[in-house]
């Protein structure tokens, strides 16, 4: 056990020093395509912060929400608006942006988690469709479909959070990175962490254990929202562009799950795996297949590659291990 | 008050295709215990094979699409059976994630085929019907013919399936595995064949309401995402399992979002249906014609 | 000694079916008291309503001086009611310790002595070599006793057993009764549905008697069992008349 357990936060330390020193040496690794690969890896990081954050509430707890995107554009959108029409710091709207997501994880959970199983996903997909729409509608504010964008800067600002170089932004989402993960391992050995595992194994016993399971259900639930947003409002002031379709979206929506779920649902590096292997496969098979047939090949990879995930290894990429230990016990290759 | 009757009229008819649309998928769950997330990929499919039959045939103008429902019906039948097979028969018995997720990403997989084969043009059929619409003058009332068309026929499969699941052997069938499928199993019934048919025949309802669809939408490959989280909840506020509720939650909701989005945003009509369907999940989270247990 | 728990007047119906039927009875301080009747008698759905998992129509529900009414599951456990179901409920993917500590974390504010509390009652079923077995891996008659076992860390005034003997047999029939008995000196009040009469003749001081939803008899259980009405009420009419 403490074996494993060691191996595996060896691994972890490694690719962090990796990720860390990958922007110091993508152009000499990559040459030309050095900012493309940064970028990627800047999706793997981000991607494994929004799983993160999607694992508290679907992972731990398990209950799948699908309304995760919506949190997350509420953080882009509440750093970016603030900036492009009042010259506000985003540090204002970041803060602004927790409390508005907050704010609707409540109100979202609270007729959402009188609802069980898929009833629950469906009303949080339901209401992260209203989310989107939205901010489709009012255009005055967040600038409709068109979105938002913000000019290109000269000079670094920092309080402004406005930087030249977008190693800055990697390094911020790279410590964010850090900060959900390291939350997601305190919860699990927290109270909380216990209370949505049991939830997680029968909420009809832990009720009658003394517990309330719609208010732990909320806590994680808002506690994932408020990480979120902050990862969202990064994610604008680092690409600088925002509309509903990039951070609202429903195929969004279900990424983050999926990210999760392909690595290994409420385990801690669940996510991190899920990120790593989605986030390259889905830029290959665009590159590689996106202007085939189309353009509807990688997405179809994609959708094929969930339909076999699901089928063949339901926990995950993470239980690779025990799968083909179980196979070879079952004797025969 | 003439313009209220046009608008509740116009949400009518359109709510009754939400509601053929809305009965496969009940129907689903009912018997399967499983969400479709497909379910209005079929819808798409549906369209699309209209529009294909109706150039291989050579139709114009003076033809309509409503000949191809028996084909179409058929094919998305055996598609459907097909996909089952294939799909879903492995994960049967598993839990409730792995049903999601695989349906989602079987909608994803159909999408892209349909992009594939089809490109991702809109493409449209070209029918006289299109064009055509009858006027009530004492209500000064004006309903399009296309859709006055997929009403009556949405309807009238609607009330053809009810019967069929009360008067029918398999349909006998098909509701005990839906009460319960183990004491189904233990009086001799073939739950295996009541799944496989209600996943065929939520597919053949699916295709159908494409092809009453076909005069009114033009077809693209991600048509279905326009309609599926309306379904959705529309089957979640009828009551899951109730063909009745389906009906009557599709018509609801048709009539709903049609309300909304003419008098307050056209493109906040989603909306309300969303905030309706949340509305009632905390008064009656069973559905209105849902079966509701006793808790305190 | 006093009633500890006072049921007057209950009543439910679900649909067609009157499943409790105007019924009281009183449950004494420190007594195992069987609650027996066949098969749709209304016993378990009692104690689904006493535990809050359903509410009733009509009646009271009094808890030591403290009317129940309109107070949730989770209030209900911290005024002292303790419930197992007829099938049990383990947390699957969690091991016997960390299951206890769970309901040892719901009713102490200090992980330190949530921990505490955890050792002692795991000590006290004999659950110390199995702390760490996960709860999967756990056969039937010891999820039962760890459903027990979770209960304990409320410090429960009352505790509803729902057919804890149900596919036991006979010597794990035995160290369950002893269970039970054990947890009752410590001055948990017992009630315990059951159909193995020798369980509960063995261990009950008394027994209430239910049918069709309704009191039927009440009194120790050797006597009660000998009632004419009560021998019919499980045979069926049939036996009676012939």
């Amino acid at each position: 056990m403490i074996k494993l357990k060691s191996k595996s936060t060896v691994i972890v330390l490694v690719l962090l020093v990796l990720f860390f020193l990958f922007p110091l040496m993508s152009k000499q690794l990559f040459g030309n395509t050095g900012n493309y690969m940064l970028l990627i890896a800047f999706n793997i990081i981000m991607y494994t912060a929004m799983g993160s954050t999607w694992n508290i509430i679907g992972g731990f707890g398990r209950q799948i929400s699908w309304s995760h995107a919506a949190f997350f554009a509420i953080g882009a959108y509440s750093a970016m608006i603030p900036l492009v029409r009042w010259n506000i710091s985003p540090i204002v709207g970041i803060l602004a942006g927790m409390v508005v997501a907050m704010a609707a994880a409540f109100l979202i959970g609270f007729p959402a988690f009188r609802l069980k199983g898929v009833f629950f996903s469906l009303c949080t997909l339901a209401c992260g469709q209203i989310v989107y729409r939205l901010l489709l509608h009012f255009t005055g504010f967040t600038g409709g479909a068109s979105g938002l964008v913000m000019k290109k800067i000269n000079s670094d600002r920092a309080l402004m959070l406005l930087f030249k170089n977008n190693n800055v932004y990697y390094y911020m989402m790279l410590l964010l990175a850090v900060l959900v993960v390291a939350v997601c391992i305190i919860i699990e050995k927290s109270r909380l962490g216990y209370y949505l595992k049991a939830i997680r194994e029968d909420e009809v016993a832990a009720e009658s254990l003394g517990m309330r399971p719609n208010q732990v259900k909320l806590c994680a639930f808002m506690i994932s929202a408020v990480l979120m947003a902050v990862i969202g409002a990064i994610y604008a002031l680092r690409f600088k562009y925002l509309d509903p379709e990039s951070v609202a979206s429903h195929d969004l929506a279900i990424r983050i799950g999926m990210t999760v779920i392909v690595g290994g649902i409420g385990t801690v590096w669940g996510p991190l795996i899920g990120a790593i292997i989605t986030v390259p496969l889905l830029e290959l098979t665009n590159a590689y297949f996106g202007n085939m047939l189309n353009g509807g090949l990688s997405q179809l990879l994609y959708g094929l590659i969930l339909i076999i995930m699901v089928i063949f290894m339901p926990d995950g990429v993470i239980s690779i291990k025990s799968l083909w230990q179980n196979h070879k016990v079952k004797g025969g290759l | 008050m003439s313009g209220l009757i046009q608008v509740v009229i116009n949400g009518l008819m359109i709510g009754g295709v939400y509601a053929l649309l809305a009965v496969g998928l009940t129907m689903i769950f009912g018997v399967m215990k499983i969400i479709n997330f497909a379910q209005c990929e079929y819808l798409m499919l549906g369209m699309y094979l209209t529009y294909c039959l109706y150039n291989l045939f050579h139709m114009d103008a003076s033809n309509n699409p409503y000949i191809f429902i028996i084909p179409v019906a058929v094919i998305m039948l055996i598609f459907g059976i097909v996909i089952y097979q294939i799909f879903i028969r492995p994960i049967v018995g598993r839990d409730m994630v792995s049903y999601i997720l695989l349906t989602m990403g079987l909608s994803y997989v159909l999408q892209n085929a349909a992009q594939i084969i089809w490109t991702a043009n809109p493409q449209s059929i070209d029918t006289a019907i299109k064009s055509k619409s009858l006027y009530f003058a004492g209500l000064d009332l004006s309903v399009p013919l296309a859709k006055l068309v997929a009403f009556v026929l949405a309807v009238a499969f609607v009330l053809m399936v009810s019967a069929f699941l009360k008067n029918t052997d398999m349909g006998r069938a098909m509701r005990a595995t839906s009460e319960d499928a183990q004491i189904a199993a233990l009086l001799g019934i073939n739950t295996k064949q009541s799944y496989l048919l209600a996943f065929g025949l939520g597919s053949l309802f699916a295709g159908v309401a494409g092809v009453l669809l076909s005069p009114i939408y033009t077809v693209y490959p991600r048509i279905g995402t326009l309609f599926s989280t309306t379904i959705f909840a529309v089957v979640i506020l009828g009551g899951l399992g109730s063909v009745a509720g389906a009906l009557f939650g599709g018509l609801l909701i048709g009539i709903v979002e049609n309300l909304v989005g003419t008098y307050l945003a056209l493109d906040l009509a989603p909306v309300g249906v969303f905030v309706l369907f949340i509305f009632v999940m905390l008064l009656k989270p069973n559905g209105l014609f849902g079966v509701g247990g006793r808790k305190a | 000694m006093g009633a500890v728990l006072k049921i007057k007047d209950l009543d439910i119906s679900f649909g067609g079916v009157h499943a409790v039927d105007h019924l009281s009875f009183e449950v004494e301080r420190g007594e195992i008291l069987g609650l027996i009747g066949p098969n749709g008698s209304g016993k378990s759905t009692t104690v689904n309503i006493i535990s809050g998992l359903y509410t009733q129509d009509g009646g009271e529900i009094v808890l030591d001086g403290t009317d129940l009414n309109k107070k949730d599951i989770a209030d209900r456990v911290h005024l002292g009611i303790g419930r197992t179901f007829q099938s049990p409920k383990p947390f699957l993917s969690l091991t016997v310790y960390e299951s206890v500590y769970i309901s040892a974390l719901l009713h102490n504010r200090s992980k330190q002595v949530a921990k505490e509390e955890t050792e002692r009652v795991l000590e006290f079923m004999g659950f110390s070599k199995l702390a760490w077995t996960s709860s999967s891996k756990l056969p039937v008659e010891k999820r039962k006793w760890l459903d027990m076992a979770r209960l304990l860390p409320a410090r429960p005034k009352v505790i509803m057993l729902d057919e804890c003997l149900a596919g036991l047999n006979p010597a794990e029939m035995n160290e369950s009764l002893e269970l039970v008995q054990k947890i009752n000196s410590e001055g948990v009040t017992i009630v315990f549905i059951e159909h193995v009469m020798a369980a509960v003749t063995k261990i009950c001081n008394r027994v209430v008697v239910l049918n069709e939803g309704k009191r039927l008899s009440e009194g120790p259980p050797a006597e009660v069992m000998r009632q004419e009405k009560v021998i019919k009420a499980y045979l069926g009419k049939g036996y009676g008349d012939a």
